[in-house]
Parts: structure tokens; C-alpha cells; sequence
């Protein structure tokens, strides 16, 4: 797991907030390359990986995970080195205040703080609000001409790298949603290499899920499965989140349910689970869950589409927990269904 | 360009009854394109045929907000419902047209004197009705029909620099691209000039033309709000102005503009010392963001017009920023685009 | 009774089933194709005597229900909704739990004389509401059903004076419209595909990927739809009126309908002596957004079936609304050139 850890933190380290996510596509394609047929581009930046199955007529799975990250953008400079900023996908603004920020410019990264005001002054109003987006200001600290050759309207804004190992298996980072799932799939790309497999498996790594799944639906119109599997963080249980909103870390491997999801494929997955010993629990979801599956399903004339869950804490807050338990099951998991795929639906999915 | 702007803003078209607003177009456009195409929901797709064999999508949506007939009661007053997006606490006192030329005026139900102001405040489309001057239902229906299609009451004005007009949004990005159309003699581009139909209820008619022609590359033409830069103590959030450019869009609620495309754009203005500022809205969404998702995707941005007092009868643009945009994109449509 | 049994099958989104098997075994006989597709669309081809164009007539399966979310330890069962439901409706009725086999059960609450002033006055909380199955504990309980399971309103269809009282009106009435007029066994113009949709309620999404399928030129959407014509309500609040016919949407949350295809619906309406009404609010949407706004786009109408009390336990409809869609749903498909001009675009 130490070269697993290495590469999750490399991961995780570079900045790829919506629509800005080239570096961190750049790093997992040069990683899956050696063991792909081919890699290409979407036109919205999603990388399409393919590993090649046996034989001559292959039906095809496709892999979903996204690996944009929620952030924000420079959407003014004001003076003396302040910057305002907006955001980019679901942030609480809660988490903000003496956070630091780094700011992605053209050539060079430039840290920042979000401005707070110290408690010995702080009013009685302001103690009892959350600071809105129009008094938030980050502080570069940098002088007028650095400022201006530095900081331009429309760079990315990300949190700070971290990325720790903690106790009882557990590995605390920014962006674990969903970087860890795109682990997840490298993984798979890699353990293929030593199995024979008659399907091609098809792994997007995809673009702007935080703003409304458009990677991945541009990538599947591309792809034409004939059945998807997005991999995405669900709730990890915390003391205020429990069951039944939450799922507990390191445990069972949640796959949704509901009509976001194809049965079929579904139970294809809980039996692949149950043969290879792999835990698994249901995740309820009564509507499309605004992942990479809600989008998928509906491409063309429609693709049987199935959701895998690696619980996570924390969600879309600079730190993000997961266990690394899940992700190695999450990875057993695809291989028994590549597996199951190969065997019981050689000629293609069906969906009766 | 004013008395086109004139023209185009004073029609009444609402979001899917464009008919008036579609002729208009098709006639100023007819002379200077090859061909001219109304699809199934109404959208006109135009194409100007390039040399570079690659497909450029320019968008304008040709409808804008409007009303509906709803109900009619016995003394002759008549409800509407909003189509598009309103703000019902705008309404009171504000002029209506209605489709076969009715005029009216909003007014709320206030019961109450001690709550007249409360009800003022809270006000929705529930509350508030349209006094066309009729005294019984027959007089009433003798003038406007259930269903019927209203917009604001037009009055467009000159102010010298500025401009102000109902249905700027977005009938401002309809006379640019009739204007580029006037001035631009063979593009770089296959130029399909989109003008679309009920973008103001959920860019309905982007999504079905970029699907016909699926671009290579695609700008959408539409307005954006202004900010503190601009009006005395305006949104903090909104840094954009009146006068500084067109408005390079970086995201609204729709779509994150294409990055690359972005940064040629702004070269291409650079090159021509045509001023442009970027748009980073945090509400709102253009047909940019339903074209930008078409097929396996396209590369989309937004040229935005700043505008004052959006979705009001009241829109206000400053004619620089319009002519600085035709500038613009006539340099865009005859350079290739290398990502 | 054709509306009697469709009202009576369970079928929230996405466990359509029930609802699409009735469907088939009716309808088998009088089609020349068909297919289901990957969500669970049902799609019936009516050959017409030219397959120059397409024509679409849909009505959607599902009908808004809860799901089982948790089983506790003492054998409660906590739940989501699925579709719109407000949680105010939900107090102390019956359901049914579509598990391994149906497990009736009843929506538990405080009672009154427990809950605090402030509980009394505020609405339901939808975390407050729970199921009770009689089971002691989640023993038994868990090998019966397990998170997921869909679960409907226990509501047997029956006549309520001069109305019909029933569960799943919006949109089975339209399910029930479109099959009896697939058994009348017209010829069409041309080739009609009657599709019987999944998922509507949960975002307007089976209906979107069988237009991409079909890319029919002309769609007809056959739905339940809100009346609100009681005492309590302003009548410019009313949207539709039990009884007055089927209503024609003008415009919906999503799109606005062609002033054409509301035109030869209405003259269709007229020179029949067909009763219809112009549905009056933009309030709520349809498949008809998705359906226009897929592929290059078509022109859609819709006709719906008013129904009080939408989206709640019991809802009612009126016989002699259902008899004025029906015939208008035969005459649609009898005359179907009516909506095209002598060229063969749309008039």
C-alpha cells in the first residue's frame, strides 16, 4: 500500500478544480498508460482510458470516477494584494475563514489567506454571522506589481494540499472526493494486467462532476457502454451524521439503489460481491444522486448504469477522511465484476 | 446600430412566441448569409459558409421574458402568469402589452390598510393582477384571450452613450450578430448563426440547434449584470461595468467556460486593442451552457454585454461595449482557434 | 375497468414493473413492434399507412411513493419519499411494502396529547414519521424487505359520488387513456409509437431517453394533472377544474407550447363537441420538456386529466373528464394529418 499511498498523494496534491483539471488528467494518464491499449481526450477534458478485452467483438463497460475538485475562482482584484473569489461547486462558507488558499496562476502558485478579524474586535453582529462571499477577502500579501502579473481574473482557487496517513487505517487529505475513487480505478486498470478479460473496460476519468456531471456525459456519448459503473464518496459516519445517513468507514462497500440504477447490473454486483466474499450494503437513493451515474443513465437511448460508493468524511471541506480498507474492497469489487461480466454476459448486457 | 437595436428591442416576442421577433431577424439576415433554416421549436440556424471547413456556433437568444393569461374574473381583471424569470415585487405599476396590442398596468391585493406595505413587500403573481381598463368579463375578452402572450411595455430611449430598452436581453446579441453579419465579408469559419428560441424558461431551443449542427467551437451572445464598479453602492459580487467591454465569461450557474478558448480570446482582443473584461457571476446561466454539453461536447464560452437593470423594462447597455463586440468577433471568425 | 386495475398496481419510479407487464399482456395483440429499453420504457408500435413521419403518444408508469431507507432494531421502518409529496399528507395512513412479499403497514406519529404547544402548531417533519409493520423487531422484519424497496399508498380505487377516489391517477388515468385507445385498433397516418414511461417523477427521465430512441416529429403527452377548483382556493388558483374536460398546457415549468399545436388541438376539440379547458398555471413541468427539447426537437402537446388531491393518498377524478380525453385520444389518432399541412410540415 506505501506506493498506493505515494500515488493517492500525489494525486490529491495537485489542483484541478472544474474545468481547470489538465494536470491532474496529465499525471493519471502517464500512470495508466503502460497498462492501456489507448488514452484520449474528451473534448471537455475527460481522459478516456481503455483497456482492451480478448477476442474479436467486445462489449464494453465503462468506469466513471470524477477527479475535479470543489474550489473557487479569482472573480476580482482589488487593491494592496486582496483578491475576492467565488465559488466553484458546494464549499460551506463555514470552513473558510483563516483558511489558507492557493491561488493556480499561469506560471507560479501564490498561497493565501482568507482575511478574518481578529476576536477583540469582531462586533456583536459579526461573532453571530458567517462571513458572506461579499466580505470574504484573501490576502496575498504581495505588492502591486507582483499582484498584477501574478493574479489574473479566472485562476483557480484550491485548499492547501495535505495529505497524512492517520491511525486505524484512515488517510486524511484534500480532495479524497474523488480522487480516491479514481485510485480506485487505476487500480483496477493495473490489476488487469494479469487477468485475461473478454470486455473492453473503459475507465473516464471525468471532468466538472461538481458542477453538474458534464464530463462524464460528454465522455459517455463518446464511449457507448453497454452498462456503466461510477465510482463516487457517499457520507462516512461522523458523531452528527449516523445511520441511516451515513455509512460507516472501512466496513462495507455501499452500492446505490433506486431508479438511478439499473437492477440487473445491480444484482449482477451484489452476487459478483457475495461470490468473492466482498462486503457490500445497500445505499438508498430515491432519486438520481447528482453524480456521475445521474448523467450517464439518461445518454442516448439510455445505458444501464450502477453506482459503487467509498464512504468518506467530511465532505467538500479541505480535509477529507477515508479508510484505506475501502478502497482496496472497492477494487475487489470491479475485478469480480469485470469477472462476472466475462462469464455470465460474454455476447453484452442485457437489461431484461 | 441604435436604430436596429431600436427595432429589434420593441417587438414583443416572449419565450415561444418568437413569430414577430423570427421574421424581423430572417429579414435583416437573408442578404448576407447562404442559407436560412427555422427548426421544429422555432430557432433560426443560419449558415455562412467559411474557408476553414470547421463549424463556429454563434448563439443569440431571440425570445425574452414575458407573461401568460391565466384567468379573467367577472369585473374584468385579468391575472398572468411569469414567464421567465421575474422578479414580482418590480411589478406594481409597471405597464403590460399583451400580443394582440392590449395595454395594461400591474397593481396587488392589499386588504388591509396597516398591511399595504407588507403585502407590497411579499407580493407574488398569486397576488397580483392587470387592469386593462375593462369593466365586465365580455369587455375584457373582447381584448385579450386566456393564454395569451404579453412582454413589458416598450420604450426604448437613447441617452447618447447608453441605451435603454426592454429586451436588451437579448435582442443586444441578436443586433451583433446581425451587425457582424453586415460587416464581415468571408470567414475563417463555417459560421452557423443561431437564433434561439425559449432560452428565458431553460435554453430549450440552444439545446436542440447545437444538436443539429454540433460545432467545433461555440459562442453564446447574452447579457450580464453589473456590479459595484458600476452603480452607487452596487452587488459586491459583481465587478463587471458598463463601457469596460465585452465580458468574457468565466462561470455563472450554467457552465465553466472553456479556459483555452477564453485566453484566445482575450489574445485576439489584445491584438486588436479592443477592450474586454472576464465574467465571473455567481446566479444566472446562458445557452453557453446547454450547447456546451451537445453530444460528446463542445468548446463553448459566453461574449457577455454588460447590462444594467437586467430582466426589467428598463435594460441599459453602453453602445461602446456593442461595437467593441462586433469588433471582436469579426477577428474571431477569421482565425483559426488552435487549443 | 381498465383505470380500476392500473390505479390499483404498484409501480413507484423505478419499479415500474407491475404496471408495464398489465401494460403488455393488454396490449400485445393490437401492436406491430415493440420494444424495453434500459430503464424500463415501454415502447408500442401502431404501423401507420405511411412511415414517413413519426408520431409519439406517451403517458408515464411510475407513480410517486416512499422508499425503505432503514430498518431498526425494533422493527420501525424509516423511510424517503420518492416524487413529490409533501410530508403533511403522510400522517396515519395506510401503505404497502413492496418487499419479498407485501407487508402492510401504517405511517406512526405522536399522538397529539404528547407532543409539545410548538409540535402541535408546526407541520410534519418528515424524520418524525416512521412505518409500523406490527413486527417486534428487525429480525424478521430484514428478511422481508431491505433499503430500497419501494413503498405505495394502500388506497383501493372506488367510486366517491359522482367521482372515482384512487392512488396513482397522475398518471395511470393517462396510462389507462392510451391503452384503450391502442385496443380500438386504428390505422394511423402514420407510424405512432405509444410509449408508456418510467421515471417521470423523479426528473422527467425515461421519457427523455425514449424521444432520443424514437425522434418522432410530433408528441402527444397524456397526464394526470393539479386541480385545485375547492372552496378554500381563489378560483385564478384553481389551474384545472374537475369536469370540464381535458386541459391543454399553454406553458409549464420548462417550456413554452407551440401556438400552433394548442390551435389544431383546440379546433380538433371544437368541431367534435369535445369539452376541454386551458390548463391556467405555469405551476409543475412534464415529459414534455425533455420530449421537445431531445434530438433536433419536436412539437408536443399536452392533454391532462384534472385530478384533485395529486400526489397525496386518495385523489379524485372525474369520469366525464376521462370520457372527453378518451374520445379526444381516439380522434387524435384517427386524424392525425389534421396536424400536419397538405406538405407535410407541421401546421
Amino acid at each position: 500500500m506505501a506506493d498506493e499511498k505515494q500515488l493517492l498523494n500525489d494525486l490529491c496534491s495537485i489542483s484541478g478544480i472544474a474545468g481547470r483539471e489538465h494536470q491532474v488528467i496529465e499525471k493519471i494518464s502517464q500512470t495508466v498508460a503502460p497498462w492501456t491499449d489507448e488514452t484520449k481526450l474528451n473534448t471537455l477534458g475527460s481522459l478516456i482510458a481503455i483497456k482492451r478485452g480478448a477476442g474479436p467483438e467486445h462489449p464494453r463497460l465503462m468506469i466513471s470516477t470524477h477527479i475535479d475538485e470543489v474550489g473557487f475562482a479569482v472573480s476580482s482584484r482589488e487593491g494592496h494584494g486582496f483578491v475576492r473569489i467565488e465559488p466553484r461547486g458546494g464549499i460551506d462558507p463555514k470552513v473558510l475563514p483563516g483558511q489558507i488558499l492557493h491561488i493556480i496562476g499561469q506560471n507560479e502558485t501564490t498561497p493565501a489567506v482568507v482575511c478574518t478579524i481578529p476576536p477583540h474586535l469582531l462586533l456583536q453582529e459579526e461573532r453571530k454571522s458567517i462571513l458572506p462571499y461579499e466580505k470574504l477577502l484573501l490576502d496575498t500579501g504581495l505588492d502591486e506589481d507582483d499582484f498584477k502579473k501574478k493574479i489574473n481574473i479566472g485562476d483557480p482557487v484550491v485548499f492547501e494540499p495535505y495529505f497524512k496517513a492517520l491511525g486505524g487505517k484512515k488517510i486524511a487529505g484534500k480532495s479524497l472526493d474523488n480522487r480516491a475513487s479514481a485510485l480506485v480505478s487505476i487500480k483496477l486498470l493495473e490489476a488487469l494486467q494479469r487477468t485475461k478479460h473478454g470486455w473492453d473496460i473503459c475507465c473516464v476519468f471525468s471532468t466538472q462532476e461538481e458542477v453538474g456531471a458534464k464530463g462524464a456525459e460528454t465522455a459517455a456519448y463518446e464511449v457507448q457502454p453497454s452498462c456503466a459503473i461510477a465510482i463516487d464518496v457517499t457520507f462516512g459516519d461522523q458523531p452528527e451524521v449516523q445511520e441511516p445517513k451515513a455509512y460507516p468507514l472501512g466496513k462495507a462497500i455501499p452500492v446505490g439503489v433506486g431508479p438511478n440504477f439499473s437492477k440487473p447490473l445491480q444484482k449482477l454486483i451484489f452476487s459478483a460481491a457475495d461470490e468473492e466474499g466482498i462486503k457490500v450494503t445497500h445505499e438508498p437513493m430515491p432519486y438520481p444522486a447528482g453524480t456521475d451515474a445521474s448523467s450517464i443513465q439518461t445518454i442516448k437511448e439510455g445505458i444501464p448504469t450502477a453506482l459503487i460508493s467509498i464512504p468518506l468524511r467530511f465532505m467538500h471541506s479541505p480535509l477529507e477522511m477515508v479508510d484505506e480498507n475501502d478502497i482496496r474492497s472497492a477494487v475487489r469489487l470491479l475485478q469480480a465484476v469485470v469477472k462476472k461480466l466475462d462469464h455470465d454476459h460474454r455476447e453484452g448486457f442485457s437489461w431484461l | 446600430m441604435k436604430n436596429l437595436i431600436q427595432q429589434l428591442t420593441e417587438i414583443s416576442s416572449p419565450s415561444g412566441r418568437e413569430q414577430n421577433i423570427r421574421q424581423a431577424i430572417t429579414d435583416h439576415i437573408r442578404p448576407y448569409v447562404d442559407q436560412v433554416q427555422v427548426d421544429a421549436l422555432g430557432n433560426i440556424i443560419a449558415y455562412k459558409k467559411g474557408s476553414g471547413g470547421k463549424k463556429l456556433l454563434l448563439d443569440a437568444h431571440m425570445d425574452e421574458i414575458g407573461f401568460m393569461v391565466s384567468h379573467i374574473d367577472d369585473h374584468g381583471f385579468i391575472r398572468v402568469e411569469p414567464v421567465g424569470g421575474h422578479m414580482p415585487l418590480r411589478m406594481p405599476n409597471q405597464r403590460i402589452r399583451f400580443e394582440h396590442g392590449a395595454i395594461g398596468c400591474f397593481f396587488y391585493e392589499s386588504e388591509e390598510l396597516s398591511k399595504h406595505l407588507a403585502d407590497y413587500q411579499q407580493v407574488t403573481f398569486d397576488r397580483l393582477f392587470v387592469d386593462i381598463g375593462a369593466g365586465t368579463k365580455n369587455e375584457a375578452l373582447s381584448r385579450v384571450r386566456i393564454g395569451e402572450s404579453a412582454t413589458f411595455h416598450p420604450l426604448f430611449h437613447d441617452m447618447g452613450g447608453k441605451v435603454m430598452a426592454k429586451a436588451m436581453d437579448d435582442r443586444i446579441g441578436c443586433a451583433i450578430i446581425i451587425e457582424l453579419l453586415r460587416q464581415c465579408s468571408t470567414p475563417w469559419y463555417d459560421l452557423y448563426l443561431v437564433f434561439a428560441v425559449q432560452e428565458e424558461v431553460g435554453l430549450v431551443g440552444a439545446t436542440t440547434a447545437a444538436y443539429g449542427v454540433h460545432p467545433d467551437l461555440a459562442i453564446a451572445l447574452d447579457v450580464t449584470s453589473t456590479g459595484f464598479r458600476d452603480l452607487p453602492k452596487g452587488l459586491k459580487r459583481i465587478p463587471m461595468k458598463l463601457g469596460d467591454g465585452p465580458a468574457i465569461k468565466i462561470q455563472d450557474r450554467s457552465m465553466i467556460a472553456d479556459a483555452r478558448l477564453n485566453q484566445w480570446i482575450a489574445q485576439t482582443a489584445e491584438e486588436h486593442h479592443i477592450p474586454y473584461q472576464y465574467e465571473v457571476l455567481p446566479f444566472g446561466g446562458t445557452d453557453g451552457g446547454a450547447i456546451q454539453t451537445t453530444k460528446t461536447g463542445v468548446i463553448t464560452t459566453t461574449l457577455s454585454i454588460p447590462t444594467r437593470y437586467i430582466h426589467s423594462p428598463c435594460e441599459m447597455i453602453d453602445i461602446n461595449d456593442v461595437h467593441h463586440t462586433v469588433q471582436l468577433l469579426s477577428h474571431i471568425v477569421k482565425k483559426p482557434f488552435d487549443s | 375497468m381498465v383505470i380500476r386495475t392500473l390505479s390499483n398496481l404498484p409501480g413507484v419510479s423505478g419499479h415500474e414493473e407491475p404496471v408495464r407487464e398489465y401494460l403488455w399482456e393488454e396490449s400485445r395483440a393490437f401492436i406491430d413492434n415493440h420494444w424495453i429499453d434500459s430503464m424500463g420504457n415501454l415502447i408500442l408500435l401502431k404501423k401507420g399507412t405511411s412511415c414517413s413521419k413519426k408520431v409519439m403518444m406517451l403517458a408515464h408508469m411510475d407513480e410517486v411513493g416512499l422508499m425503505v431507507r432503514h430498518i431498526e432494531k425494533k422493527g420501525t421502518i424509516r423511510f424517503s419519499t420518492l416524487g413529490g409529496i409533501e410530508p403533511s399528507v403522510l400522517a396515519a395512513k395506510p401503505v404497502i411494502i413492496h418487499g419479498k412479499e407485501n407487508i402492510p403497514g401504517v405511517i406512526g406519529m405522536k399522538p397529539i396529547h404528547l407532543q409539545a404547544p410548538e409540535e402541535i402548531k408546526s407541520p410534519l417533519k418528515k424524520d418524525s414519521l416512521y412505518i409500523d409493520t406490527g413486527h417486534a423487531s428487525d429480525e424478521e422484519l430484514k428478511r422481508l424487505t431491505q433499503p430500497g424497496d419501494p413503498i405505495t399508498f394502500d388506497t383501493p380505487f372506488a367510486p366517491l359520488g359522482q367521482l372515482w377516489k384512487g392512488k396513482a391517477f397522475d398518471d395511470r388515468a393517462g396510462c389507462a387513456i392510451l391503452l384503450e385507445t391502442l385496443k380500438m385498433n386504428i390505422q394511423p397516418a402514420y407510424d405512432t409509437f405509444f410509449v408508456f414511461c418510467v421515471q417521470e417523477e423523479v426528473g422527467l427521465r425515461g421519457s427523455r431517453i425514449a424521444a432520443q430512441r424514437i425522434e418522432p416529429d410530433l408528441a402527444f403527452v397524456f397526464e394526470g394533472t393539479t386541480a385545485c377548483d375547492i372552496p378554500l382556493v381563489d378560483p385564478h388558483r384553481w389551474t384545472t377544474q374537475l369536469g370540464q374536460g381535458p386541459a391543454f398546457t399553454i406553458a409549464h415549468h420548462g417550456l413554452v407550447f407551440q401556438a400552433s399545436i394548442l390551435q389544431s388541438l383546440s379546433t380538433l376539440a371544437q368541431e367534435n363537441q369535445i369539452p376541454f379547458q386551458w390548463k391556467q398555471k405555469i405551476a409543475g413541468g412534464n415529459d414534455s420538456t425533455p420530449i421537445s427539447k431531445a434530438g433536433v426537437g419536436c412539437i408536443t402537446g399536452s392533454i391532462s386529466l384534472p385530478v384533485r388531491y395529486i400526489h397525496s393518498p386518495a385523489s379524485l377524478m372525474s369520469p366525464k373528464d376521462y370520457e372527453a380525453t378518451l374520445r379526444l385520444s381516439e380522434l387524435i389518432l384517427r386524424k392525425q394529418s389534421n396536424f400536419f399541412t397538405h406538405d407535410g410540415r407541421l401546421s
